[in-house]
């Protein structure tokens, strides 16, 4: 009769399963391809971003509205920034 | 694999080396299937979620801090993604205990009959009772390394592979020499 120590050390895969090795390769080179992609997406929604912020700047100032410009291109910023560190943060940018 | 190789390796694989990568899954995959296969029961359900855990090692390896050994540390992604697998399925589960319970715990189907199936003997006990056997006693682990990959203190290591362990030496019908 098999002790419980003999059940229990039964049925470990092979040591070296090479199919397995490159299995785990193929998965982390697309991970690392998805990342890839997200990055630029991230990096283009950034740019994107930080330009919308700027059309009521853009737009005050050919309003001409010189006692406004300060504090709406100072929100435009404060938003652009806000934007910019929440994309960052939520897709785990260094 | 000596710890200054281990070491060496990572080293590699942080700045992208991904031939370094494929000695440390060489190195560590039969641990990391070993304990996933004692601990989720079917052999293709625990190969995918080693091969989850250790692209999740690649992707986190700058935050890995080498606390542990690399293995043991793989071995903890895996427990916490069979972890969450699991609550993902939980609807399922509660359906096939409701099942269970309907038609008789599995330990009563097989009273008085000794068993011999390492997969069906560990599927009786509790989740965490059973990773901690299946790391201790079935890939060799020690209660620290175990205690580490499963985020448990050591003392509830220590009396989960105990008691996992009287309790599967009276399923298989075996007296325990220690008491």
């Amino acid at each position: 009769m098999q002790t419980l120590d003999e059940i229990l050390a039964a049925g470990d895969p092979p040591a070296r399963d090479p199919e397995f090795t490159l299995r785990v390769l193929d998965a982390a080179a697309r991970e690392e391809a998805r990342r890839s992609l997200r990055r630029r997406l991230a990096r283009l929604a950034l740019w994107a971003g930080a330009g919308v912020c700027l059309v009521p700047a853009a737009a005050a100032a050919a309003q001409g509205a010189a006692g406004d410009i300060l504090i709406v291109a100072a929100g435009a910023l404060a938003a652009g920034v806000g934007f910019a560190r929440l994309m960052r943060r939520s897709l785990r940018l260094p | 694999m000596t710890p200054h190789d281990e070491a060496r390796l990572l080293g590699e694989a942080r700045r992208g080396g991904t031939r370094a990568f494929a000695f440390l899954v060489e190195a560590h995959q039969q641990s990391v299937r070993g304990f996933l296969r004692r601990l989720v029961g079917n052999h293709a359900d625990a190969d995918d979620l080693a091969q989850e855990a250790f692209v999740t090692a690649w992707r986190r390896l700058r935050r890995f801090e080498g606390r542990a050994r690399f293995g043991v540390w793989v071995c903890g992604i895996g427990y916490r993604l069979a972890r969450d697998q699991r609550r993902a399925r939980g609807r399922a589960m509660a359906r096939d205990a409701a099942w269970l319970d309907a038609h008789g715990p599995a330990e009563a189907e097989h009273a008085g009959e000794a068993l011999s199936d390492a997969r069906t003997l560990l599927a009786m006990l509790p989740e965490d009772q059973r990773a901690a056997v299946a790391l201790c006693l079935g890939c060799g682990f020690s209660h620290a390394d175990a205690a580490e990959a499963l985020g448990m203190p050591l003392g509830t290591v220590k009396s989960h592979v105990q008691r996992g362990r009287a309790r599967l030496q009276a399923l298989v019908g075996e007296v325990d020499a220690d008491a």
